[in-house]
């Protein structure tokens, strides 16, 4: 994968909308997760998240009656889309429309069933629901648009629409590997000459009622006030909200209009863990680490720092130290995970641990894990990163984020910052 | 780097037209309409009554927990998949698990509305915890759009990359081509590739109905679908699954498999215009087609069919055409264009992979099915459209579009294959 490069990054998270300030919180061990408000917890074992605060779509989209259409997530990833935009100084006249793409990863849309309450009621007959009632009488008061607000890609059709990016894109409703697969699938377009410029990322919002009840009935969720990622106390993780996108360049269009890329992204590596429906399977882990560095051309040892997935549920913090130490074995990069605060914010969640491992780059220095006090001897042979941030050399690193279905993604970039200068 | 050739090697899909690809190659040649009134609820007050429903449930028995954890659009997506491995000759476990990866175009199960209903009432009668506890923890992850992936990828010991593509009508197009660019770029040998979507119920005929993109032509259902004819007036709910194994060339020719076609380009455009809508002068779909024609190599005079993304609305045909004329120049009015939607419904996240089965069809039977019900000519759709009866005629060479809701356009250029 040959001159790929970041120019751009635009986040929206628990713990502010600009990496600098996310990895500054991270630093200062703070974390997003707090009692959830915004909706009743009552019925959930679950009652605590990351959710986003501070935020109002109107102060992001201009176009009020697509507002009306948006749902918190689809808010969020056009937002972070419009921050990247930003940071990477790109106008309508940077790229030719046909040659701007678009990759995005999203979360699962439930189609607003709230909407239709008052056409059910309607639809009633002696208690029960009628057909043909629903038909005459329901669905006259739903919105004629309804359909449209629960599309799965909504964040590509009005970005694509606001932006003119009339290149290649895609939408991929992937779980939590979404957004390092849109990054990655992305810089593989660029490197195959399909596009010059390709804003890539994703956006989730798992802090609703929806996903409280799906996650928690599958067991997934933590009952702690915050979750511990790599602790002997993991059990779990706590839903977040997030977007995160960036603006992935040909290394020589970016260099012809005159902008310094943050870091230029090596591999992508994919597998899938076919152990239980949940699954995890360090096999998995090592075969896409595998490769991921294959395409970058590096030995393990050349990686600096990796971006866990860590979402501290224990079986699959156990896969994933596991793999790290098959795959690194004496070498032992650095290790950080967000999760604990950041949250899950699932599809979204690999592409907030980009922008930290981006902000990492420019800064030296690796944050460290919110939650982990006290490691589990499962993890007990990984140099994770506690405590205090960590100042060492950040040139290489491994970013890796897993999927509900077993999807399992590794995106491995290069810092190309004035530390790569000075090295 | 030389990329490598990506070949199909095994075809499978389960369709309202039929339950494997025979029975459903068979009814489009011989131009039978599979489009009825709704039966699987009662669509009687619904402005529109019809669609192409599934008639045979697809005969495949999921093992063990397998058969509990899944869904209709799971269902249909695993028959069309073993038949597409059968085809191919291929049994779960032959490949290197790590060298074989799953790539699906596929929406999120929408519940039916009856069971909605129940929720509500009993939200009503129950406590909120009590209502937690008797959601079924299946569910979420079933309905998931990326569930027939993690299902495909587990039946077949899958375990390369995994990827699940939701951009409505276009998801199998862009599915597939994605599967093109893992096989060429090295990183599997072997993907399943294709799409599953079920539409037929409730909430669809609804939400589709309520923006009024159905026909509505109850007094004939089976003549309702007519994609480029005048009086069009809307698109036909269809539903199933396609699925094709791909495969490097190299490990095609090594294991000796039976090469259906080669898949010679993949293009794709953004319409960058509004969510429901195409523009008119069809710029996306130009686009589309011309990278797809790139990408493959490949010129205008090389091509020697078109499957239409066709829907019947007066919109996509029309932009469709323009599309094409633009794409192709004075070379369009020689080619001949069919939209099978006519006769099998809108498959929406399933309908690429199927109209790709039906080029690969074209190329090696040299039959072209008709556009059924194409009877009055539109002056904004001048082109081919085969109408009457299927057309023999040699295909070396065609092009399968998709067009979606959110502005994706997604082409996919098969050909024979040639050693």
């Amino acid at each position: 994968m040959n001159g790929v490069v970041i120019t751009g990054i635009g986040v929206i998270s628990p713990l502010g909308f600009d990496a600098a300030e996310i990895h500054q919180r991270l630093c200062r061990l703070e974390s997003a997760a707090a009692p959830i408000s915004g909706f009743d917890t009552g019925p959930f074992p679950t009652k605590y998240g990351c959710q986003i605060k501070g935020f109002q779509g109107k102060d992001w989209i201009e176009n009020r009656k697509n507002l009306k259409l948006m749902t918190p997530a689809v808010q969020y990833g056009l937002a972070a889309i419009k921050l990247a935009v930003q940071s990477a100084a790109l106008t309508p006249q940077s790229t030719h429309p046909e040659r701007l793409g678009m990759f995005v990863g999203a979360g699962t849309a439930f189609g607003e069933m709230g909407d239709l309450v008052p056409a059910l009621e309607r639809a009633s007959v002696d208690d029960h629901y009628d057909a043909r009632r629903f038909a005459a009488e329901g669905m006259p008061v739903v919105n004629p648009l309804w359909l449209l607000k629960g599309l799965s890609n909504n964040v590509l059709g009005y970005a694509s629409a606001l932006l003119d990016a009339q290149g290649i894109n895609t939408n991929y409703c992937n779980s939590g590997v979404g957004a390092l697969q849109a990054v990655g699938e992305a810089a593989w377009a660029l490197a195959e000459d399909r596009a010059d410029v390709i804003i890539a990322g994703a956006s989730d919002a798992a802090v609703n009622p929806e996903h409280l009840t799906g996650f928690g009935r599958l067991g997934v969720l933590s009952a702690q006030s915050a979750p511990h990622p790599f602790d002997r106390s993991h059990d779990g993780f706590l839903p977040g909200d997030g977007a995160a996108f960036f603006v992935l360049e040909r290394a020589a269009h970016a260099a012809a209009r005159g902008v310094q890329p943050i870091a230029r992204i090596t591999g992508l590596g994919n597998a899938t863990a076919l152990r239980g429906l949940s699954g995890c399977d360090p096999r998995a882990i090592v075969a896409a680490f595998k490769q991921a560095l294959q395409v970058a051309h590096w030995r393990p040892e050349d990686v600096d720092v990796v971006h866990a997935h860590g979402n501290g549920n224990p079986r699959y913090d156990a896969a994933e130290a596991e793999a790290l130490g098959t795959l690194f074995g004496a070498h032992r990069p650095a290790i950080t995970a967000d999760k604990g605060g950041l949250g899950h914010s699932i599809s979204a969640a690999g592409g907030l641990s980009l922008a930290l491992a981006l902000q990492s780059m420019r800064v030296q220095t690796v944050p460290p894990i919110v939650g982990l006090n006290d490691i589990d001897p499962s993890a007990a042979a990984l140099a994770l990163v506690t405590d205090a941030p960590r100042a060492t050399r950040v040139l290489r690193s491994a970013v890796h984020s897993a999927g509900l279905g077993g999807q399992t993604c590794v995106l491995t970039l290069e810092s190309l910052g004035r530390t790569l200068e000075d090295a | 780097m030389k990329r490598s050739r990506v070949v199909i090697t095994g075809l499978g899909c389960v369709t309202p037209m039929g339950p494997d690809v025979a029975r459903t190659w068979e009814g489009l040649i011989q131009g039978r309409s599979a489009v009825d009134f709704i039966k699987r609820f009662d669509a009687s007050g619904f402005p529109t009554k019809f669609a192409a429903e599934i008639q045979e449930t697809p005969d495949i028995d999921l093992p063990g927990r397998y058969a509990h954890w899944s869904d209709p659009k799971s269902a249909f997506a695993a028959a069309a998949a073993a038949e597409a491995m059968a085809d191919a000759g291929l049994k779960p476990g032959e490949v290197d698990p790590f060298r074989f990866g799953v790539s699906v175009g596929a929406e999120v199960s929408r519940p039916d509305l009856p069971l909605v209903a129940e929720r509500i009432k009993a939200l009503k009668r129950t406590s909120p915890e009590e209502a937690f506890g008797t959601v079924d923890p299946k569910e979420f992850l079933v309905m998931a759009a990326f569930y027939p992936a993690t299902l495909l990828a587990h039946l077949n010991q899958a375990a390369g990359p995994n990827l699940t593509t939701s951009t409505a009508c276009t998801s199998s197009a862009q599915s597939i081509g994605d599967a093109v660019r893992i096989l060429r770029r090295g990183d599997a040998d072997v993907m399943l590739a294709g799409g599953t979507d079920r539409l037929v119920e409730e909430l669809m005929v609804m939400g589709f109905g309520l923006l009024g993109a159905l026909s509505q032509r109850n007094d004939d259902p089976k003549a309702a679908c007519r994609p480029f004819d005048r009086t069009r007036d809307g698109f036909v709910l269809g539903e199933g699954a396609g699925f094709l194994v791909l495969e490097r060339l190299e490990h095609a020719l090594a294991r000796g498999a039976r090469i259906h076609a080669e898949l010679l380009g993949y293009g794709c455009s953004a319409n960058a215009w509004r969510i429901t809508d195409s523009p008119p002068d069809g710029r996306g779909a130009r686009q589309s087609m011309v990278m797809a024609m790139k990408d493959a190599g490949l010129k205008p005079e090389d091509i020697d069919y078109i499957n239409a993304h066709g829907t019947s609305t007066q919109q996509n045909d029309a932009s469709e055409s323009a599309g094409i004329l633009g794409a192709l120049g004075e070379t369009a009015y020689k080619v001949p264009v069919s939209s099978t939607k006519s006769m099998m419904g809108h498959l929406v996240a399933a309908c690429a992979a199927v109209e790709l089965i039906v080029c690969v069809k074209a190329i090696s039977t040299g039959l072209i099915p008709q556009t059924l019900n194409y009877e009055h000519a539109d002056p904004a759709c001048p082109l081919d459209y085969v109408p009457g009866e299927a057309r023999a005629t040699r295909v070396d060479v065609a092009l399968s579009n998709a067009f979606g809701f959110g502005g994706s356009n997604g082409t996919l250029a098969v050909g024979r294959y040639q050693a």
